[in-house]
Order: C-alpha cells, then sequence, then structure tokens
C-alpha cells in the first residue's frame, strides 16, 4: 500500500486547489491543519512558513500551489481536470502561470503590504491602492484572453486552472462587485462551486465567493 | 517553427535557451523594449498584455509567461535530456521553476519598476527598500536546493537552471549576491560557462558573475 499524499493546509489559503483536486482524483490523502506558520516544526518542512505544502507519496516534500497542480495533472492524466492534447496542455501552463505570477502576487501586495514597503502606515495603503489597480487590469485580460471563448479556460473543458482562478476570486475584498464586471469570471466560479466535490472543501477552507 | 519574440536581458534568455538545448526549430524577432516597441500597435496585436516573452507555437497558438513556455518545450520534446524523467525529480523541478517565477522573478520586478507597485508619487524608494530585504530572503531559501550543485541536479544541466541563473542575473546587487550564496554563485558560473548556454547568456547581454579564482 502506497503512502498518502500529504497535504499541510490552512483556511482560505493556496492549499485549498489542491485538496479539491486530490479529492476528485480519488487519490488517498491526509490533510494536516498548520496552525503557527511560524512554529519550528513547520518551518522544518517549509522555511518560508507558507501554506500549503505537498509531501508526495514518495516522500518527496512539494511548496508552490501552482507546481502542485502541475504535478496532479501528471499524476492524473485522467481526472477531469487534467489537460487532454497538447494545444490544451499549452493553455493550461500559460493560464497556470498568469495567475500564479502575476494576480497571486497582485493579491499578495493587497492584503501583505507589510512586505511590500518598508514605509509608514500611509505607504501601506498607497501599495494596497496600487495592488487594486494591478488586480483590476490583470482580470480584465484574464476574462478578455483566457475566457474567450470560454466557459472554461481549455474552452468548453474544465480543468484545474478553473479551481485555481475561483479560489484567488475569493480573496478579493470585493468579489461581488469582481464577478459582477466580470460576468464571464463569474460564471466560471459559479461552475467550479457546482462541482460535485466543491462543497466539501469550500466550507472547510471558509472560501468566500460573495453573495 | 517556433516564434519568440525577444528583446535583450529579459525572460526571453530563458525560452531561448529551451528551444535551442530541446533542438527545436525557431525564429527569432526583436522587440526592442527600451525604445518602447512592446507598446506599439504591432507587437500589441499580437500580445496585448505587451509583455516580453511572448512564443508562437508552430500551430500559432500563442504563449505567454516565460515559465510555462519552458515546461511546454520540455514536454513538447520528451527526449530533449534537459528535463527530468522520474516524478520525484520532475516534482522538484516544478517547485523551483514556478517559485523563481511567482517569487524571484516577481520581487525583481518590484525593485525594477518600485514606483508600479504604489500610488504614492514618492513611495517607490520604501517599495525598492522592502524588495531588497525580500529577495534576499528568498535567495537563501533556494540556495540548500543547489546542494550538491552546481545543477539543481548534480552535474546535469536542465532547463531549470538557465531560468534561475537569469533571475540571479537581476538581482540588485549580483557581487553581494554571489558573495552570500556561493550555491547560487556556482550555479551562475556553471551556466555562463556551458557550450551552448554561454553564447546565449551573451547575446541577451546578462550580467557576468564574476568567475572565482
Amino acid at each position: 500500500m502506497a503512502e498518502p499524499y500529504r497535504l499541510y493546509w490552512a483556511p482560505t489559503t493556496g492549499s485549498f486547489v489542491v485538496e479539491l483536486l486530490l479529492r476528485e482524483a480519488g487519490a488517498p490523502h491526509e490533510t494536516l491543519r498548520v496552525q503557527d506558520r511560524r512554529a519550528e516544526d513547520f518551518l522544518a518542512v517549509n522555511p518560508l512558513g507558507k501554506v500549503p505544502v505537498l509531501e508526495l507519496p514518495d516522500g518527496t516534500v512539494m511548496t508552490e500551489s501552482a507546481a502542485m497542480v502541475l504535478q496532479l495533472f501528471e499524476a492524473y492524466p485522467e481526472a477531469d481536470f487534467s489537460p487532454k492534447d497538447a494545444e490544451a496542455w499549452a493553455r493550461a501552463r500559460r493560464w497556470l502561470m498568469f495567475l500564479t505570477c502575476e494576480l497571486y502576487t497582485a493579491y499578495q501586495q493587497m492584503h501583505h503590504s507589510e512586505h511590500f514597503t518598508v514605509g509608514s502606515r500611509i505607504a501601506r495603503e498607497e501599495v494596497k491602492a496600487a495592488g487594486r489597480g494591478r488586480v483590476r487590469k490583470l482580470w480584465k485580460i484574464f476574462e478578455a484572453q483566457a475566457l474567450s471563448p470560454g466557459p472554461f479556460v481549455l474552452g468548453d473543458r474544465y480543468s484545474g486552472v478553473d479551481v485555481y482562478a475561483a479560489m484567488l476570486t475569493s480573496w478579493d475584498p470585493s468579489v461581488d462587485a469582481l464577478l459582477t464586471i466580470r460576468p464571464k469570471l463569474g460564471a466560471l466560479v459559479q461552475a467550479v462551486c457546482d462541482r460535485p466535490e466543491a462543497a466539501a472543501v469550500i466550507e472547510k477552507y471558509k472560501m468566500s465567493f460573495g453573495k | 517553427m517556433y516564434k519568440l519574440y525577444w528583446s535583450r536581458r529579459t525572460g526571453a534568455f530563458a525560452v531561448e535557451t529551451a528551444l535551442t538545448l530541446c533542438g527545436a526549430p525557431f525564429e527569432r524577432e526583436r522587440v526592442d523594449h527600451k525604445a518602447g516597441e512592446h507598446r506599439a500597435p504591432a507587437f500589441l496585436a499580437i500580445n496585448p498584455a505587451g509583455q516580453i516573452p511572448a512564443l508562437a507555437l508552430p500551430d500559432g497558438q500563442l504563449m505567454t509567461e516565460s515559465a510555462a513556455m519552458v515546461l511546454h518545450l520540455a514536454d513538447a520534446y520528451p527526449d530533449n535530456g534537459f528535463w527530468p524523467t522520474d516524478t520525484a525529480k520532475r516534482a522538484t523541478a516544478y517547485r523551483w521553476l514556478v517559485f523563481a517565477s511567482a517569487q524571484l522573478y516577481e520581487t525583481d520586478l518590484r525593485y525594477s519598476y518600485a514606483d508600479r507597485y504604489t500610488t504614492a508619487p514618492g513611495g517607490a524608494e520604501g517599495v525598492r527598500q522592502a524588495a531588497h530585504a525580500h529577495i534576499d530572503r528568498l535567495w537563501s531559501m533556494l540556495a540548500p536546493a543547489l546542494s550538491p550543485g552546481p545543477f539543481f541536479f548534480g552535474e546535469a544541466l536542465t532547463l531549470l537552471d538557465p531560468y534561475v541563473a537569469m533571475v540571479a542575473a537581476w538581482h540588485y546587487d549580483l557581487p553581494r549576491l554571489c558573495a552570500a550564496e556561493p550555491r547560487v554563485h556556482a550555479l551562475l558560473e556553471a551556466v555562463t560557462t556551458h557550450p551552448e548556454v554561454g553564447p546565449i547568456w551573451r547575446r541577451y547581454e546578462l550580467p557576468m558573475p564574476a568567475l572565482a579564482a
């Protein structure tokens, strides 16, 4: 019997996408709640003190939620969430990297502005404001290009990239407004929420998609 | 035939390296970002986000995001010999490629274009200082993965190595990085002296690390 995947998780973090995909794949896994990211035993697993961390069945330790998504695509090629042909793979990689490199970091800028400037409280507000502008611009690009023709990033096929995108919208302080001005994005989030395995994971991770 | 839209000192370096090492047929089109060509209508028609690099695939599909292009090429040329084949090493390669693109690359942008990260007219200096502190911390986290070195997977060069070396070369103070992180310095030396990668590095005018005596 192979060892299970072991996912270190915390509410509202990037571990959401990883757990949903593990469940959809039917992969044997266990989840460990990280209470204190600065605790020594967790820093020994990930010195960056960031959740999620995923241990593969062979013991390999991964960080970076987008890297875990790539890994699960490869481990479960037959799962609904995995790209099925070369064109889909190229699209999936492009937009997954866009989401993690650009949007993920723009939300970091909004929520952890103290890491983005050494300045005062006022300087942090200015960093947050710039982050809000970045987020709006990036979702506009995503909707126009990644969700065209849509409804999914891969056209008429669902994939793990859609879950990743939906997860990021839940980090938006004005998620209602965002999903209203970006209706294709709103439809994508709804489609992800309607996945059979999603409700339980959304509740566990305390994810909020507005309304 | 692939078509790579490139400019000096940009992420296009890692993509051209991957194309070359994989033996993929490609042509290059230079987009001079110093001259603002990436904001000109001709290029915006190809990539509306105006980002360099962009890569047109043989079927005409356009890719953005340099890390995604590297992953695509590793997969399109499965016998390339420059990407790990076993699961554990592939997972490790994904981990550090995403770390390099989502964390290191993004933090480099914060000090290179600090004014974009604040709405305050005089706020850029505070952004730059925070980014300097953050990038040094990130490199100290990556460095242990370069053991035993000089590459991520020992003596075997993979497409991950030129990518990470390129991001290292964008450091705000390269001699300081090399002194603080000898493993990163060793990676830079090995990449820049590699017979196939070194010439591309020089053509992209990436800074050279001081060679150890």
